[in-house]
């Protein structure tokens, strides 16, 4: 650390012989005089100071230098500001109890300072002093919004629906900020859906994605279409331009105009599911956190098999719509408490702050094979003669076995995989390393869709089943391989979960699941 | 030490004027206040006074032996010892719960604090403080806490929702003086419940809007439409219970949403939203309090909350917040 600060002064020292230091907002002075760098002061966060100097923006080491100028931070009473910005429903209703329940957790106490709904900080306050010690400050913005401000290193974390855009991550890396899209710039927070809803009454039991899909771009407007009465379907849809309409137009209309009404636009989703509720000709299209009164359609195909949006199914992807609720910081590095409250969010404790919130969380949890009942009779119902041998094998394989709550799902004839998939190898490296599966077997077992030739999908398979296992290994860095056994099965299309009929279906059927003894 | 002397210079500034019968022989507005209204004059009342006034004594060295106590009951010593704090900024309102003192009347100071269960997951609080009439408290259920007065005998009774089953519930007297008791709520965990406790400015109100209610619903449950304890007995709905009083010195208000979650014949959502009136009174101003929240799973939620009200410019309107209380998820029993 010494060596590396006295070559870095050495280098600025000969940057400065040539340069005349302009003066600015600030100026650090090495503690014997002899290098000085003055700039607009970016940031300090109670360790370095980040000075936009000539050279390009420094960060500085605060215990080698002394600060002088108009904007030097008082170092006694420095307060760690960690700025989160980002959508309303990330922002409003899970980032509450999160950062109460990580100011509980690190013993502090939360004080609230509200301006309104979108705009409130949360001061952590040391319980014995009573000093103030950090402020985390909330405000809604659109995703776009917030991806501008992280870029522009006015935020510090973007809370996002949709994941970052090509154009955002080259504004990032050219601002320096790093790789918005890199697995350690980005994670999932929490899981969300979204989910079709009509009121308790409504007859109608179940609706193909399909034709979920005319519903939003108003091909199907009648309830006859979906087995109800004649009569209109009365669409509920979120606001235009809010980010869950945005993601509802991507996964269900191919990014086509949503056709609907300005009366049948709602923001906030709770206005909409309290419409619907009591409208039996309505269908309104919302999250599974905001469901309110109404009831959930589950999805239906042509095979038979139904997928609802419950907990566990969103959790493994198993339902078609989830929506991951994704958090994004920079390469820069955060204060402590900014850095502490990120290791939080994969934490146990903040698990429970989010099902507590209306989300889906991403604790891993172990199902036994036993309540495996439905998917394997859907299986044996829907094997062709040469798949029960395979059936067979996979049931003495796995006996034993539980399934993890998280899967991997892949892009069509590929090994690559979805954002939230990307983000559970983080989960699963992240408690390999900490030794919840030392002494244990996981078995990652491959899966493809019925597209092509039986031989094919079973190495295809296979070979995603490895890439999810090699992906681990390098994310695992800090894990003692020896403790924990990572085997790697592959059973093509054996064990459909949704008809190949449909993109959709076949996306659920491509996957690798995790099974654990 | 200072307290003490602080005391003895108060003391001594009445010992002054009860020895020139000043206080009782003059018109003027502080003894006027000491005295209050003569058809008020209550003898079971007169304690309050009388105590602080023997507790004043005990902090004086010398007192002359032949001093008559003046009767200065009123039924008002709230005035009393508020006109007391006023003369003297370093004014400690005295102790007044000394069970072995009795009153000129030989009835007993000592407070007596009971709190029972009652419908609704409530408690039934009951004071009885002969020597504390009119006087300001402060009611404490856990982070639930409100201001509120005695009556002129001294007695006061409220009913607080239980946030929690073995609920420890205290009362604090003016000076500082504390008594506590407990009662136990087995039907606590029947019930959600939404709490907004507040330094008392004027327009704050929680509303709850029940399984998709708009305003003026049958369905909206607020100050204005309070319902009582019992409706969720019957597990028709929630109830609003609102606690402290808005004209005592430096109020503590709370208002409680209450809701039967355990018993509901349906799946549906109570939206909560705090209200907040903005006029030229709370505008630019700051409200502390804090916010409780108790969930299905019995677990509360407590936190501090400091809310900044709307500059004056926009005087006049709302400040309508939905997310301090989170809407509450029933699911039908």
């Amino acid at each position: 650390m010494l060596a590396c600060r006295t070559a870095f002064w050495a280098v600025l020292l000969f940057l400065l012989q040539s340069v005349t230091v302009v003066a600015q907002d600030v100026t650090l002075t090495s503690r014997d005089g002899s290098v000085t760098i003055s700039g607009a002061l970016v940031g300090y966060d109670g360790e370095f100071y980040r000075v936009d100097s000539t050279y390009g923006v420094l960060t500085v080491d605060g215990s080698g230098v002394v600060c002088s100028g108009p904007a030097c931070p008082d170092l006694t009473a420095y307060i760690a500001e960690i700025r989160i910005f980002g959508e309303a429903q990330i922002t409003q209703r899970l980032m509450p109890v999160l950062i109460e329940t990580f100011a509980e957790r690190q013993g502090y106490s939360a004080l609230r300072r509200v301006t309104d709904d979108g705009n409130f900080t949360y001061a952590l306050i040391e319980t014995a002093s009573g000093r103030e010690s950090s402020r985390f400050i909330v405000r809604t913005k659109s995703s776009d919004e917030a991806f501008a401000d992280l870029v522009a290193e006015e935020a510090d974390m973007a809370l996002s629906l949709r994941e970052v855009a090509t154009n955002e991550v080259m504004a990032g890396l050219e601002a320096g900020i790093g790789r918005l899209d890199a697995h350690n710039q980005s994670r999932v927070l929490a899981l969300d859906a979204i989910v079709p809803v009509v009121a308790p009454e409504n007859p109608v039991r179940g609706v193909s994605l399909a034709d979920l899909s005319k519903i939003v771009t108003a091909e199907l407007t009648n309830w006859q279409d979906l087995g109800g009465v004649e009569a209109p379907i009365f669409l509920q849809m979120p606001a235009p331009g809010s980010a869950l309409a945005t993601v509802v137009a991507q996964r269900l209309a191919g990014n086509a105009v949503l056709a609907v009404q300005e009366s049948q636009r709602h923001d906030p989703l709770a206005d909409l599911v309290d419409i619907v509720a009591k409208d039996p000709f309505s269908l309104g299209i919302t999250t599974l956190s905001e469901l309110g009164g109404t009831r959930p359609l589950p999805l239906v195909d042509n095979c038979g098999y139904i997928s609802t949006a419950i907990a566990d199914a969103v959790k493994a992807e198993d339902y078609p719509l989830t929506t991951p609720l994704f958090l994004y910081v920079p390469q820069r590095r955060l204060p402590a408490v900014g850095r502490d409250f990120l290791r939080f969010t994969r934490s146990p404790a903040a698990q429970f702050a989010i099902r507590r919130a209306g989300f889906v969380d991403q604790a891993l949890t172990e199902t036994p094979i036993k309540n495996q009942g439905n998917r394997l009779s859907n299986a044996i119902r829907a094997a062709g003669p040469g798949d029960l041998g395979v059936l067979q094998d996979m049931m003495t394989a796995l006996d034993g076995f539980n399934r993890l709550s998280i899967s991997f799902r892949f892009d069509g004839g590929s090994a690559v995989y979805d954002g939230q998939s990307r983000s559970n190898v983080g989960l699963l490296a992240q408690a390999i390393e900490a030794g919840l599966y030392d002494g244990r077997t996981l078995i990652f077992v491959g899966f493809s869709d019925g597209e092509g030739a039986a031989d094919a999908n079973r190495k295809l398979s296979m070979m995603r089943a490895n890439a999810v296992r090699d992906d681990l290994i390098k994310q695992a860095a800090t894990a003692d391989l020896s403790r924990t056994r990572l085997d790697v099965l592959g059973y093509g299309a054996s064990m459909p979960m949704a008809c190949d009929d449909t993109d959709w279906g076949r996306g659920i059927n491509r996957r690798v699941e995790v099974w654990v003894r | 030490m200072i307290d003490r002397r602080r005391l003895a210079t108060a003391g001594l500034t009445l010992a002054v004027a009860f020895g020139t019968g000043y206080l009782m022989q003059n018109g003027g507005s502080v003894a006027a206040r000491l005295a209050g209204p003569a058809e008020k004059a209550n003898p079971s009342v007169s304690a309050p006074a009388e105590e602080a006034v023997d507790e004043v004594k005990a902090a004086l060295p010398e007192l002359p032996a032949d001093i008559a106590v003046p009767d200065l009951g009123t039924g008002r010593s709230i005035i009393h010892t508020r006109r007391l704090a006023a003369l003297d900024s370093g004014f400690q309102a005295p102790v007044l719960s000394d069970a072995s003192t009795p009153t000129p009347f030989e009835i007993a100071c000592k407070p007596v604090l009971t709190a029972n269960p009652a419908p609704g997951a409530m408690i039934d609080v009951q004071l009885t403080t002969p020597c504390n009439g009119n006087s300001r408290i402060t009611v404490q259920h856990g982070p639930l806490s409100f201001a509120d007065v005695t009556d002129s005998d001294g007695n006061y009774s409220v009913s607080v929702p239980a946030l929690q089953k073995e609920a420890k519930v205290d009362v604090t007297f003016e000076g500082g003086d504390r008594i506590s008791t407990k009662a136990l709520v087995l039907t606590v965990d029947g019930y959600n419940r939404s709490v907004l406790v507040w330094d008392g400015q004027p327009g704050l109100h929680v509303r709850a809007f029940e399984f998709g209610a708009d305003y003026g619903d049958a369905g909206e449950v607020w100050a204005g439409a309070p319902r009582s304890p019992e409706h969720g007995v019957q597990a028709l709905g929630g109830f609003l219970t609102q606690l402290g009083n808005p004209d005592v010195l430096n109020p503590e208000l709370a208002e409680v949403y209450s809701f039967p979650a355990d018993r509901m014949t349906k799946d549906g959502v109570v939206r909560m939203i705090v209200e907040a009136a903005v006029t030229d009174q709370t505008c630019g101003k700051v409200v502390v309090g804090n916010t409780i929240e108790v969930g299905a799973d019995g677990q509360m939620r407590e936190v501090a909350l400091e809310l900044a009200m709307p500059d004056c410019d926009t005087a006049g309107g709302f400040l309508v917040l939905k997310n301090l209380l989170q809407d509450m998820k029933i699911a039908r029993n």
